[in-house]
C-alpha cells in the first residue's frame, strides 16, 4: 500500500528533466522533494499526474500496486491520486462550489447532491475558518497567492484523496495562510492521505514535520534522509550537496 | 453537471419533444400565396375594424411593389406564393387548461407549459398556429391593470392603444419588404401593457409554436412599457420539423417609456428549415432601460446524390431520421449516421467542383474536407499533413480534397418477384372460344428468390447491349458468335431460369420468354439505349454482386482503354449512374466526357444518325478484381497499367492520412455555374455527409440582430448575446444600438464558442446621431476557441456622428488552455466534461441573466451542441 515511483525518467519539450528517479509516499506519512529551481521537481509532479506536456520514457508509477503510469489524468484522479498545481489556472464562470461538487462526485465516482453537498461544504469552510462567500466565487478568478493554496488545500480535505502531490504549496504565502495550509496538510494526513510536498524552502517544514526528506538536482534524487536533513539544507544550501556529490564521485 | 440538469429541470423541452407534428385540427386554411383576397378574408375571420384592415391592404400595396432586400441570406428563392398565411386551429379561446383540447393540450405538455405555470409564472400565452389557445393572466396582475392579451383580442378590446402603437413608431409598415408583408398577414401574437408604475415581478412567457406544414407564422407582439414601469417578458420558439420551409416572419415593437424598464428574452431554437426573418425592436424613452437577452443555435447548403446505404439519394429528397453515410475523421472511416434535418437554403450561387473524377456542386460556403501542408515546427524542415475543413471559395485548383474511395456496403441480395406464369393461351376457332394449356409445350421458367452474382451479370449484359421488345415478348442479347463468353450467357440463362437457348443469331442471341420480359421489366430494366438507368435498389446489393453487374455491362458494352476500362453510353445519366457504382465498390473513376458529338456516322458501312455519347473510365488498381467472364477483356484488364490510389500525387505522400475508405485527389476544377436552389443537411455526431463521392460537411448560419433606438435622454440599452458555432456552422449575430438623443447609453455583450472549426461572427453597430452628447456606449466581444481551425470574426461598427461621447470597444478571443482542462482531469473529470464545464463558464453571465428554465434550456442546447467531437 503506497504510491511507488520506480526509476521514472520524465522528458519535456526533449529535454530530459526528470531522470531515473525512484520515491515511495506511505499512507499517513509525509514525504518532501526539496532542491533549487529548475531542478525537476514540478515536472515529476506533473508527470505523475499525467499531464500531457510531460512525457514518462521510462519507470513505473504503481498506486496501491495498481500501475497507473499510463493511466489519463482523470483516470488517476479516480484511482485517488491528487496534485496541487504550482500555478493553478482560473476557470471563470465556473462558481467554487459547483467545482468542488463535480470533483468530489468524479472522485467519488458518483455524483453529489447539491443541497447535500453544500451543507458539507458549508462546515468544511467554517472548520478552515473560511468565508462561504468563497465558495461563491469563480474558481482562481482574480484570488490571491494564499486564497489559492487555500481552495487547493480545500479540496485536498473535500476529495480525501489516498495519495496527494503538493506541488510548491508554501510558496507566496503570509505567515497565517502558511498555518491554514500547514494545518490541512497535518488534517490530511490524520485522514490517512499519503503526502508529497514540493518545496524548496524549509518554511513550511517549521508548523509540518516531515517523515522523509528527499533532495532533488538536476533531475535526479541525491540524497534521502530524515527531518534533519531539512535542516541542514537550511543552514549549508542545496550546492553544498551538490558539490559533496561530484566530490564523491 | 449533465444529470444534474436533467433531474432538477422536468419542465424542459428537449429537442426530440418537438419533432412531431401534432394532428393539428385546423378550423380554417386559407390557399396558399398571399392577394387581396386573402387579407380582407383574414380581416373578416378576425371581424377586425377598419382601420386595421385598410392598414393592411396599404402594407399589401407596398409589398407588391418592392424588391427583396439585398442584406442578409440570400432570399430570392423563397418560394412566397406556397406558404399557407394564415390557418386557425379548430377552437376557441380557452380560458382554463381542462377546456384545450386534448391533442393541443398535448404538444403544450411536451413543450412544458403547464408545468411553468405551475411553477407561478406570471402568466402564460400560448400560440397554436394562429389563434392564442390558452391565456391566462395572474389576477393580480389584471387588477394592477395589466393588459397581457392576445393581439387579435388586444385589436378589439384596445382600439385607442393599439391604434397608436401597432406599426406607427416603431417598426413602420414601409419598413422593409418582410414587415411590409408582415402587416399585411400578421395574425395572432402577444400585446402587453404594463401602466404607469407597474412593477411586474415575475417574468410574463409566451411560446409560439407554428404546427400545421408550411405554415407561416406572422405573429405580432407588441410591448408597452408605461412610465416607470417595469417588466420582463420572455420568448420561447420552437417548430416542429417538416421538410417543406416554413417562413417565421414576426415583428416585435417595444416602447420603453420615460423610466420604464424592459427585459426581453428569447431563446432561439428554431427547426432549422424555418426561415426565420424577425424584427425586434425597441424605442426607448427619457432614462427608459431596455434589455436584450439573446441565445442561438442555427444553420445553410447544398445538392447532390447523398450516399446512403439505399443507394444515393438527392439531398432535395432526404428527409429526417434516413440513413446516410458520414465520415468518423477520429477512427478515419465512413460510417452510417442519421439526418437530423434537412434544409432548404434558398437560391445560391453555385459552383461546380471537379476533383478525384468526381464532381459536386455546391455554393461558396460549403465546406469540404481537405489536405493542408504544415511544419510542426517552424525550424522543421519536415512538413506533415493534416486534415482541414474549408469551405468551397477557399479551395484552389490544385487542392487535395478527400473522397470516399469506397463504401462499407452492408448490401443484401434483392427480392426478386414472383414470376407472372400464363401458360394458359386463351383462343378461338370456328365453333367457339376456348383456352388452352400451354405448359406441355415449354419447359416452365424457374427463378432465383434473390439476386445473386449471375443474376447481376446478366443485368450488365441486359444494360450493355440488351434490348426487352415488350410487343414480341423477347429480349436480344448482343453477344457475337465469336464472344468466348456466348456459352456463359447461355449457361447462366440455363443456370437461372432453367431456360435454353435455342435461337442464336450471328450478333445476338435471343431469350423468346414473355415471363422473362416481365420479370426484366419488372425490376427496372426495361428502357431503351437512350432511356435505360440503373435501378435504385442495385446500389443495396452486396458488394460482389454490384461487381458483377458492373462486369456483365463491361463485357457486353465496355473496353479495355491504356489506363483504364472504359464505359461508353448514349445516356449520360447511365454513366452517371455507373459511375457511383463504381464509387460505391471502390474503383477509381474519372469525369464522364463527351465521347462523340451527335451526327451522321458510319457505322458497318452504312451512314447512320447518331447522338451524343458519353465516356466513363474506371481505374486504378481495384478494377484489376472486375469480375469479368470475357477471357479475351480479362487479359487484357490484367495487364492494364493503371495505379489511381489517392495516396500521393505529384510527389507527395500522405498515405498515413489515407485508407480504404478516404483518399485524397487534387481539385482538377472549379466552375461558377450560376444561380440554383440549393439544399443542406445536417448529420447526426459527425456533421458531414458523402455526396457524389465527395466528403463534405453540412453546414449552418444564423442571423439576429436586435436592435435599441434610444430616443430618449438617458435611455439606456443593454443587449447580451450567446452563439454556439460546431464544426462547419457559421453563426452570424449581432446587435444595435442607435443613440438619437443626449446622455444615453448602451451596452452590448456577446459572447461566442466556436468549436472544431465553427465560425462565429458579431457585428455590432453603435450609432450615435449629432444630438447624441455625453453618450457612453461599450461593445465587448467575447470568443471561445475550442479545438483547433476554429475562428471568430468581431465586424464592429461605430457611426460617432457627435464628438462629445465615450465609446469603448473591446474584444476577447480566448481559446480553452490545455492547463485549465489539465487541471480539472486532475481532478477526475474527462476530457469532455472539462470542456464542458469551462464553456458553462464562460457563457455563464448570459445564463445568469435568463430565468431559469431558459437558463437550463440554453445550458442544454450548448451541452447538446457539445456532445460528440470533443478530443
Amino acid at each position: 500500500m503506497s504510491l511507488q515511483i520506480k526509476n521514472l525518467s520524465v522528458v519535456t519539450a526533449n529535454k530530459t528533466v526528470v531522470k531515473n528517479v525512484s520515491l515511495e509516499v506511505k499512507p499517513k506519512l509525509i514525504s518532501v522533494i526539496m532542491g533549487p529551481n529548475g531542478s525537476g521537481k514540478s515536472s515529476l509532479a506533473n508527470a505523475l499526474a499525467g499531464h500531457p506536456k510531460y512525457t514518462v520514457t521510462t519507470g513505473k508509477i504503481f498506486l496501491d500496486a495498481t500501475d497507473i503510469t499510463k493511466f489519463s489524468p482523470e483516470k488517476k484522479a479516480k484511482a485517488g491520486l491528487f496534485l496541487s498545481l504550482q500555478h493553478p489556472p482560473a476557470i471563470p464562470g465556473v462558481s467554487v462550489a459547483n467545482f468542488l461538487r463535480l470533483a468530489v462526485g468524479a472522485a467519488l465516482g458518483q455524483p453529489q447532491n447539491p443541497q447535500e453537498f453544500y451543507k458539507k461544504l458549508a462546515t468544511k469552510l467554517k472548520e478552515l475558518n473560511m468565508n462561504i462567500d468563497f465558495a461563491r466565487r469563480h474558481v482562481h478568478v482574480g484570488f490571491s497567492g494564499g486564497e489559492k493554496k487555500r481552495l487547493e488545500i480545500l479540496q485536498l480535505l473535500m476529495i480525501k484523496p489516498k495519495y496527494a502531490i503538493l506541488d510548491e504549496i508554501d510558496s507566496g504565502l503570509d505567515v497565517d495562510a502558511l498555518k491554514v495550509v500547514a494545518e490541512g496538510i497535518v488534517a490530511a494526513k490524520k485522514t490517512g492521505t499519503g503526502l508529497l510536498l514540493i518545496t524548496h524552502y524549509n518554511r513550511l517544514l517549521k508548523y509540518v514535520k516531515p517523515d522523509l526528506v528527499s533532495v532533488m538536482t538536476d533531475g535526479r534524487i541525491i540524497k534521502t534522509g530524515s527531518a534533519q536533513l531539512a535542516l541542514e539544507i537550511e543552514k549549508n544550501g542545496y550546492l553544498s550537496f551538490h558539490h559533496a556529490l561530484r566530490g564523491s564521485k | 453537471m449533465k444529470k444534474a440538469i436533467k433531474k432538477s429541470s422536468p419542465a424542459t423541452p428537449s429537442r426530440s419533444l418537438y419533432d412531431t407534428a401534432d394532428l393539428a385540427r385546423v378550423k380554417y386554411r386559407a390557399k396558399p400565396g398571399v392577394s387581396e383576397a386573402l387579407v380582407r378574408e383574414i380581416a373578416r375571420a378576425k371581424k377586425e375594424p377598419a382601420w386595421m384592415l385598410k392598414k393592411r391592404l396599404a402594407a399589401l400595396a407596398l409589398f407588391k411593389t418592392t424588391p427583396l432586400p439585398h442584406f442578409g441570406p440570400d432570399l430570392t428563392k423563397l418560394d412566397l406564393d406556397k406558404i399557407t398565411y394564415f390557418i386557425r386551429p379548430d377552437t376557441t379561446e380557452a380560458k382554463t387548461w381542462a377546456d384545450v383540447p386534448a391533442e393541443i393540450k398535448n404538444t403544450f405538455d411536451r413543450l412544458g407549459i403547464p408545468e411553468a405555470e405551475k411553477k407561478a409564472l406570471g402568466g402564460v400565452g400560448a400560440q397554436y398556429d394562429s389563434d392564442m389557445v390558452y391565456h391566462k393572466l395572474k389576477k393580480d396582475l389584471a387588477d394592477k391593470g395589466v393588459i397581457f392579451e392576445n393581439m387579435d383580442t388586444a385589436v378589439h378590446e384596445h382600439p385607442e392603444l393599439v391604434q397608436k402603437y401597432f406599426m406607427t413608431q416603431c417598426i413602420p409598415i414601409n419598413d422593409h419588404k418582410f414587415i411590409m408583408l408582415h402587416a399585411a398577414v400578421w395574425s395572432g401574437g402577444t400585446f402587453l401593457y404594463v401602466p404607469k408604475n407597474v412593477t411586474v415581478d415575475l417574468p410574463l412567457q409566451a411560446y409560439f409554436r407554428m404546427n400545421a406544414k408550411s405554415g407561416g407564422q406572422f405573429e405580432h407582439t407588441l410591448i408597452i412599457a408605461d412610465e416607470g414601469s417595469q417588466v420582463s417578458y420572455i420568448e420561447g420558439c420552437s417548430a416542429p420539423r417538416y421538410n417543406v420551409n416554413s417562413l417565421h416572419c414576426g415583428g416585435v415593437e417595444i416602447f420603453v417609456h420615460k423610466n420604464a424598464r424592459v427585459r426581453y428574452s428569447s431563446i432561439e431554437n428554431w427547426s432549422k428549415d424555418t426561415y426565420n426573418l424577425n424584427t425586434k425592436r425597441a424605442l426607448v424613452d427619457e432614462d427608459g432601460v431596455m434589455e436584450w437577452v439573446n441565445g442561438n443555435m442555427g444553420c445553410l447548403t447544398e445538392r447532390a446524390l447523398v450516399a446512403t446505404p439505399n443507394g444515393p439519394v438527392s439531398i432535395a429528397a432526404l428527409s429526417p431520421t434516413q440513413i446516410v453515410y458520414s465520415y468518423d475523421e477520429r477512427v478515419k472511416k465512413i460510417i452510417k449516421s442519421t439526418v437530423i434535418r434537412k434544409i432548404f437554403s434558398g437560391t445560391k450561387n453555385v459552383y461546380r467542383l471537379e476533383a478525384g473524377g468526381r464532381e459536386v456542386e455546391a455554393s461558396g460556403n460549403h465546406p469540404f474536407l481537405t489536405l493542408e501542408r504544415k511544419k510542426r515546427h517552424p525550424d522543421h524542415k519536415k512538413m506533415f499533413f493534416e486534415t482541414i475543413w474549408k469551405p468551397l471559395r477557399d479551395l484552389r485548383f490544385g487542392d487535395m480534397v478527400a473522397i470516399a474511395k469506397t463504401i462499407p456496403l452492408s448490401g443484401k441480395p434483392f427480392k426478386l418477384p414472383a414470376l407472372i406464369c400464363n401458360d394458359l393461351i386463351k383462343s378461338n376457332n370456328q365453333y367457339r372460344a376456348f383456352t388452352m394449356s400451354t405448359k406441355h409445350l415449354y419447359n416452365p421458367i424457374a427463378s432465383p428468390s434473390h439476386t445473386n452474382e449471375d443474376f447481376m451479370w446478366l443485368m450488365g449484359l441486359l444494360i450493355g447491349d440488351g434490348h426487352i421488345d415488350k410487343k414480341r415478348n423477347k429480349i436480344n442479347l448482343a453477344t457475337h458468335y465469336t464472344e468466348d463468353y456466348r456459352d456463359e450467357v447461355c449457361g447462366v440463362l440455363q443456370r437461372l431460369f432453367n431456360y435454353t437457348v435455342t435461337e442464336k443469331k450471328d450478333r445476338y442471341i435471343i431469350i423468346n420468354s414473355k415471363t422473362l420480359c416481365q420479370l426484366f421489366t419488372a425490376i427496372g430494366f426495361g428502357g431503351t439505349a437512350s432511356s435505360k438507368t440503373v435501378p435504385a435498389w442495385i446500389f443495396t446489393l452486396p458488394p460482389t454482386q454490384i461487381k458483377a453487374f458492373l462486369a456483365g455491362y463491361f463485357d457486353s458494352d465496355g473496353h479495355v482503354a491504356t489506363y483504364a476500362i472504359a464505359y461508353t453510353s448514349i445516356s449520360k445519366k447511365l454513366l452517371e449512374q455507373v459511375k457511383l457504382l463504381g464509387i460505391y465498390v471502390g474503383y477509381g473513376v474519372s469525369h464522364i466526357t463527351q465521347h462523340r458529338v451527335a451526327g451522321t456516322v458510319t457505322i458497318l458501312g452504312n451512314k447512320c444518325q447518331a447522338s451524343d455519347s458519353w465516356r466513363l473510365l474506371f481505374n486504378g488498381p481495384e478494377i484489376i478484381s472486375l469480375p469479368s467472364r470475357c477471357k479475351r477483356k480479362r487479359k487484357k484488364i490484367l495487364l492494364l497499367k493503371t495505379r489511381r490510389n489517392y495516396r500521393g500525387a505529384s510527389g507527395l505522400n500522405f498515405a498515413s492520412q489515407v485508407n480504404e475508405f478516404v483518399g485524397f485527389a487534387r481539385v482538377t476544377a472549379i466552375k461558377k455555374i450560376g444561380r440554383i436552389k440549393t439544399y443542406d443537411i445536417e448529420v447526426e455526431k459527425y456533421h458531414n455527409f458523402i455526396a457524389n463521392g465527395l466528403i463534405v460537411h453540412n453546414s449552418g448560419v444564423t442571423m439576429l440582430y436586435p436592435s435599441s433606438i434610444l430616443r430618449g435622454r438617458g435611455a439606456r440599452s443593454d443587449s447580451l448575446g450567446v452563439a454556439f458555432a460546431g464544426p462547419g456552422q457559421n453563426q452570424d449575430t449581432g446587435a444595435k444600438a442607435i443613440h438619437a438623443a443626449p446622455n444615453t447609453s448602451s451596452t452590448i455583450i456577446s459572447k461566442s464558442i466556436s468549436k472544431d472549426g465553427g465560425i462565429n461572427t458579431f457585428r455590432g453597430l453603435i450609432k450615435i446621431m449629432p444630438n447624441a452628447e455625453g453618450t457612453n456606449a461599450s461593445m465587448v466581444c467575447d470568443a471561445l476557441l475550442i479545438g483547433k481551425k476554429s475562428i471568430a470574426n468581431t465586424i464592429p461598427e461605430l457611426k460617432i456622428k457627435n464628438e462629445q461621447v465615450n465609446v469603448a470597444h473591446e474584444a476577447r478571443v480566448g481559446r480553452i488552455g490545455e492547463e485549465e482542462i489539465f487541471y480539472l482531469q486532475s481532478r477526475g473529470l474527462t476530457e469532455q466534461e472539462a470542456t464542458r464545464l469551462v464553456v458553462s463558464g464562460f457563457i455563464e453571465p448570459i445564463v445568469k441573466a435568463l430565468p431559469v428554465e431558459y437558463a437550463l434550456e440554453l445550458n442544454r442546447l450548448i451541452e447538446m451542441e457539445m456532445e460528440g467531437a470533443v478530443g
